[in-house]
């Protein structure tokens, strides 16, 4: 689904890389024709010396002579018409010259004399330049160009005529001749593609740069006009009032007095919550870590009740209809799903008409009646969710306009001039916050009157079928880490995590890429905190079982995809977190630019492999590897007395990728093998 | 101690908590008989009923706006010469233009002092309509700079 703004990012984005192409043109013909004419212009009075003065040198070839002084000529044309800012003239000379001139005067030469020094020579300037041609213009033009001068060679190495003296090894040599030829002229065109490859990137990269700075400057903008416009009014009332009361005090009546009173004070209220709601998007943006837990969702629906904005006219006078299935519950944050639910609740009062009723619906959705990831535009659903609709009978959404509601200060056309108040933070709110629980929410609305709409948020089922159930042996670390509720979380029995209980084994420290100057110092020198040493270097995880080593220790950005990797392989070993954070500590993150553009290509390419394959999901540990595509789940498990599993996604649930079950199992025979 | 009601003003504009602080200040400062309306139309509708001294106008409203209604009003020979105040958050110079353009004879910003906007309402009442007229003319000669005449 494309919706026009994204069309005008793209039209934005491709705009930037053609003029940035275009600059790139003039910078090569800056080079290219000055450094053509002066060559050709050398050449042209080598010639005139040699053919004028110095005639015992060598016959005249009048073909090249005249060739290279005219193409000189041209080259000089060119580099004038690029100084006077005529592009497209400069660039067809380039492409007159060494397209079509060169081409001319090589088949010229070779019919009427065979191969010679001279000859050879005007080849390989002749090959030089279709290439150059070829940065004019794509990666395909250079292929072209290659391929077109493969030909030339070919033709022109076939049909010369064989030297004197070498008749009888001419094939062999014409053989030699044409391998040496073509492999020269592969060899500069990779080069030049290469750099073309590494320029594209570059450039859209930049494009994506610049269309993102744009776009937070517009979005600044936004809400400077937003908050300036949502101040003003609030501002004016309360001094207003202020003002009356001060000056008008003895004409009021000790009533009217006590009633602007309240409603100054009322006012002020009012500035602070939208205050309040501004610094809300600021923390919001600056953390978005949550600490998951089973919440019940009639228990959040009623608090959110209770929290609707009385302003606002509360439930009185409405029928809300609750349809809820048993003890349905979700993976959350108590507090923010409430918020998202008095959210959607107080929107749904704001943009209906008084009387009209109020419907709120949950069911739970499996993992299989869900639209592939790849497919849907979003609320990509790969795993058990449960689904609440909020829906309201009011005027509607226009279906183009639903989905930027959710974005920062975002509010309809019509309702900026209407009296509903409302600062456009609200949905933006309830978005970032599902999206933190690793759910998602959209609009359901035709935008036809009286039909209103419906929000549904999804949030992942927390059933207590579906929560993870493996057997966990109790020890007494165990239990000082809360586990009261008999469920066992790695990330609070991790903290007690001592180097000493790898003293003597083999380990192993994974790291997703790079950075094999620290992981060698580890195995050298051993971790300055904690004495930890490794014993292999493996950056590849599928090699892990073939290391043969006792423990895996996981690096903290590196530790989510190296333990699905790990799990999917069915790693014969236990594997350890970095609890202390003191290794990643040492060695920084990966989060530099260049890394991250790096990541972004990875991700791409793993993600066509996953649609080539006609999966469902993938794994993924997200914002760290700079695509921010993929919400942040939990899963967490402890295995065995001393040996702990964390899987701490920072992306997707791992049971999107694999089926639950058997992710259970496996984890499951590895609670065994450490048990053992 | 209710004296003589030194005129009737007609406030047009979508926040009722503003509307509730002006009737309140401009009755009690300016001695004003206050009418009011939450939109355009219903603000068009009374300026036909009951003929204001003054209308106080909001530009961002729902249904017809302020512009609109302005327009309205001075497009209708029973409406045409009272005299309009434009009372709005939008805080552009070319907004002050095209409220001046479309025949207002004030224009405040938001937050405007309820003084502020009295002496703004006594002047606008001040203006007759042959001054009206030739500022309108003066505006139309020279464009955005008689923006500045406003005083």
């Amino acid at each position: 689904m494309t919706t026009p703004l994204a069309d005008q990012r793209s039209q934005r984005r491709d705009t930037i890389s053609h003029e940035y192409d275009l600059r790139r043109r003039i910078r090569t013909l800056r080079i290219l024709l000055p450094l053509t004419a002066s060559i050709l212009t050398l050449g042209g009075v080598v010639y005139t010396v040699s053919i004028f003065f110095l005639p015992q040198l060598m016959a005249p070839d009048w073909i090249s002579y005249v060739a290279m002084i005219s193409f000189a000529g041209l080259s000089w044309l060119g580099a004038l018409a690029l100084w006077r800012g005529w592009v497209g003239l400069a660039t067809g000379l380039m492409v007159t010259i060494g397209g079509l001139g060169f081409p001319a005067l090589v088949v010229a030469r070779g019919v009427t004399r065979g191969l010679d020094p001279i000859g050879l020579v005007e080849f390989m300037i002749f090959g030089l330049t279709l290439v150059f041609v070829g940065m004019l213009g794509s990666r395909w033009t250079i292929i072209g160009a290659t391929l077109a001068l493969n030909a030339l060679t070919a033709g022109l190495i076939a049909l010369s005529p064989p030297r004197l003296g070498l008749e009888a090894s001419w094939a062999e040599l014409q053989f030699i001749l044409l391998a040496v030829a073509l492999l020269f002229e592969w060899l500069f065109a990779s080069f030049i593609l290469a750099q073309w490859g590494t320029y594209q990137h570059t450039i859209e990269d930049l494009g994506t740069a610049v269309e993102q700075a744009q776009q937070l400057e517009e979005l600044k903008d936004q809400f400077i006009t937003h908050v300036n416009h949502e101040l003003r009014t609030p501002i004016m009332t309360l001094d207003g009032y202020v003002e009356v009361l001060h000056a008008g005090r003895a004409r009021m009546s000790e009533q009217e007095q006590e009633q602007a009173l309240a409603q100054a004070s009322r006012t002020g209220k009012v500035l602070v919550t939208l205050l309040e709601s501004i610094l809300e998007v600021r923390r919001i943006d600056e953390t978005a870590v949550f600490d998951p837990q089973i919440v019940d969702v009639a228990e959040a629906l009623e608090m959110a009740q209770t929290l609707l904005d009385p302003r606002a006219g509360g439930l009185v006078g409405r029928d809300l209809h609750v349809d809820l299935p048993r003890d349905v519950a979700v993976w959350g944050e108590p507090v923010r799903v409430q918020q998202i639910l008095t959210n959607l609740l107080s929107n749904a009062i704001k943009y209906s008409p008084e009387t009209s009723p109020l419907v709120v619906q949950a069911r739970q959705i499996a993992a299989s009646s869900a639209p592939s990831r790849f497919g849907a535009a979003r609320a990509p659903v790969s795993r058990p969710q449960v689904e609440i609709r909020v829906r309201d009978f009011g005027r509607g959404i226009p279906p183009d306009q639903a989905p930027l509601l959710f974005h920062r200060f975002a509010r309809l056309p019509r309702d900026l001039g209407s009296n509903i108040p409302g600062n456009g933070l609200g949905l933006y709110l309830c978005r970032v916050f599902a999206e933190a629980m690793g759910g998602s929410i959209h609009i359901e609305s035709s935008g036809v009157p009286d039909e209103g709409s419906v929000f549904v948020l999804r949030l992942p089922d927390a059933r207590p079928d579906l929560r993870p159930s493996i057997e966990r042996a109790s020890g007494s670390r165990a239990e000082e880490d809360g586990a009261a509720d008999g469920r066992l979380y790695v990330g609070q029995a991790a903290r007690h995590f001592m180097a000493s209980d790898l003293q003597g084994r083999r380990v192993d420290v994974a790291d997703y890429r790079g950075r094999r100057v620290f992981l060698a110092f580890l195995r050298f020198a051993g971790c300055p905190f904690c004495g930890l040493r490794t014993h292999a270097l493996t950056l590849r995880y599928p090699t892990f079982q073939a290391a043969g080593l006792d423990v895996l220790v996981v690096i903290e950005s590196a530790r989510s995809h190296a333990l699905e990797q790990a799990v999917l392989c069915d790693a014969p070993f236990p594997i350890i977190a970095d609890p202390t954070g003191a290794l990643y500590r040492l060695y920084g993150t990966t989060t530099s630019q260049r890394g991250l553009q790096v990541a972004l290509r990875h991700r791409k390419a793993e993600f066509a492999e996953a649609q080539r394959q006609g999966l469902e999901g993938l794994v993924n540990d997200g914002p760290a590897h700079g695509d921010g595509v993929l919400d942040r789940l939990p899963a967490e498990f402890l295995i065995g007395p001393d040996q702990r599993i964390e899987i701490a996604h920072y992306g997707k649930d791992i049971g999107d990728f694999l089926p639950l079950e058997t992710l259970e199992r496996r984890l499951q025979a590895l609670a065994d093998a450490a048990a053992r | 101690m209710e004296s003589q009601t030194s005129a009737t003003l007609l406030l047009v504009d979508d926040n009722t908590d503003l509307l509730n602080m002006l009737t309140l200040a401009l009755k009690t400062l300016g001695n004003y008989a206050i009418e009011r309306a939450t939109d355009g139309v219903s603000g068009l509708e009374q300026a036909v009923n009951i003929r204001p001294d003054c209308i106080i106008i909001d530009i961002l409203m729902p249904g017809l706006d302020g512009y609109q209604l302005v327009r309205a009003l001075r497009g209708d020979p029973e409406t045409a010469d009272i005299p309009l105040v434009i009372l709005t958050a939008v805080a552009q110079d070319k907004g002050q233009f095209s409220g001046f353009a479309a025949g207002v004879d004030q224009y405040l910003t938001k937050p405007a002092s309820p003084h502020s906007l009295i002496a703004a309402i006594q002047q606008a009442m001040a203006l007759n309509q042959e001054e009206r007229e030739r500022r309108l003319r003066a505006l139309a000669e020279s464009g955005m700079e008689s923006t500045g005449e406003a005083e």
